[in-house]
């Protein structure tokens, strides 16, 4: 695995990104990163604070042009974290934490599909103002978030 | 500005809460990662709310979407207290740094700006109808806070490399 993550690293686009003396390169993808992080994970507790019974008033199809914005945000942390990866293969490749945090984006992006679909559903219409499925989604969500906005910001730290 | 500055580093970098928190491993990365944490709701729950002044979903009354306030206030909360412990630490390299500096010019500008809206536009807010177009103001007032949040948070990842704070 070392020889690949070592071929990534040593391509001529990362090491010249790597090696820019310029903050239009590693630092504005690293503060890419972070503006994406605030969108994604910031609108998702806006829904998951709802499904926990802030905001009664907000129809959950308000939520409705939320979702593909955090869909932006998704897009535009897998291009920046894919440049992050690969300018530092060998290092963050061989990271446990690294691999935490993969997961929970993982796990947590799938949830905030099947959130989605949760609110749309008939179930979810003919329910109480705040069933108890909803809240399990919201905090499964918010804790994968944590996970997630941790681990990666450990990473700089840690394994 | 900065020479006046100086004696006040000097007594927050020496004291002994300083020592202390330096001197403790995990104390920093703890506070980096609820820095994040804090961003995060700050970011998303004040941006929903200035989409909401830009005109999207405006079926939705505006005091609705405003419920969700308090929590960026605790987001706010938290990366305000995260926040002093880095300055506690290291208050040399916030201090005599530009770049820190404009991102506490920005949080100045999101802060009056908000207070603009609480205080002078109230009433407005309350007499909008379900589907009108959301006034001028408001649209101002949501493009500058999603802008000034953005400098905030620019500012702020970019000290670093926009000067020599870590």
């Amino acid at each position: 695995m070392t020889q690949v993550l070592l071929w990534v690293q040593h391509l001529p686009v990362f090491v010249s990104i790597a090696e820019a003396d310029s903050v239009w390169a590693y630092p504005t993808v690293l503060m890419l990163h972070t503006v994406g992080l605030g969108w994604l994970v910031g609108l998702n507790t806006v829904v998951n604070l709802r499904l926990l019974g802030v905001g009664r008033r907000v129809p959950f199809g308000s939520f409705e042009k939320l979702f593909p914005m955090m869909w932006w945000g998704f897009w535009l942390n897998l291009a920046t974290g894919i440049i992050l990866f690969c300018i530092d293969a060998d290092h963050k490749g061989h990271q446990w934490i690294f691999y935490v945090k993969l997961g929970s984006v993982v796990l947590a992006m799938c949830l905030l599909t099947a959130e989605r679909n949760y609110i749309r559903s008939d179930e979810f219409a003919r329910s109480d103002p705040a069933p108890v499925k909803a809240r399990r989604y919201a905090w499964a969500s918010l804790s994968l978030w944590w996970i997630a906005t941790a681990t990666g910001r450990l990473m700089a730290y840690v394994g | 500005m900065m020479a006046y500055l100086v004696p006040v580093v000097k007594w927050v970098g020496n004291s002994d809460l300083a020592i202390y928190l330096r001197n403790i491993a995990w104390v920093w990365p703890l506070c980096e990662t609820i820095h994040f944490v804090g961003l995060a709701m700050v970011v998303g729950v004040a941006g929903f709310f200035d989409l909401r002044l830009l005109g999207f979903f405006n079926r939705v009354p505006i005091s609705a979407c405003k419920e969700f306030m308090p929590w960026a206030m605790v987001g706010f909360a938290l990366n305000l207290i995260s926040g002093v412990v880095f300055l506690i630490i290291f208050p040399a390299q916030y201090a005599y740094s530009q770049t820190w500096w404009f991102k506490v010019f920005f949080l100045c500008i999101a802060g009056a700006n908000a207070l603009v809206f609480e205080t002078r536009m109230g009433e407005r807010m309350l007499a909008l109808r379900p589907g009108e177009a959301s006034p001028t103001a408001f649209r101002a007032i949501g493009a500058l806070s999603l802008v000034s949040w953005f400098f905030v948070l620019y500012f702020g990842r970019m000290l670093p490399y926009l000067g020599a704070a870590y």
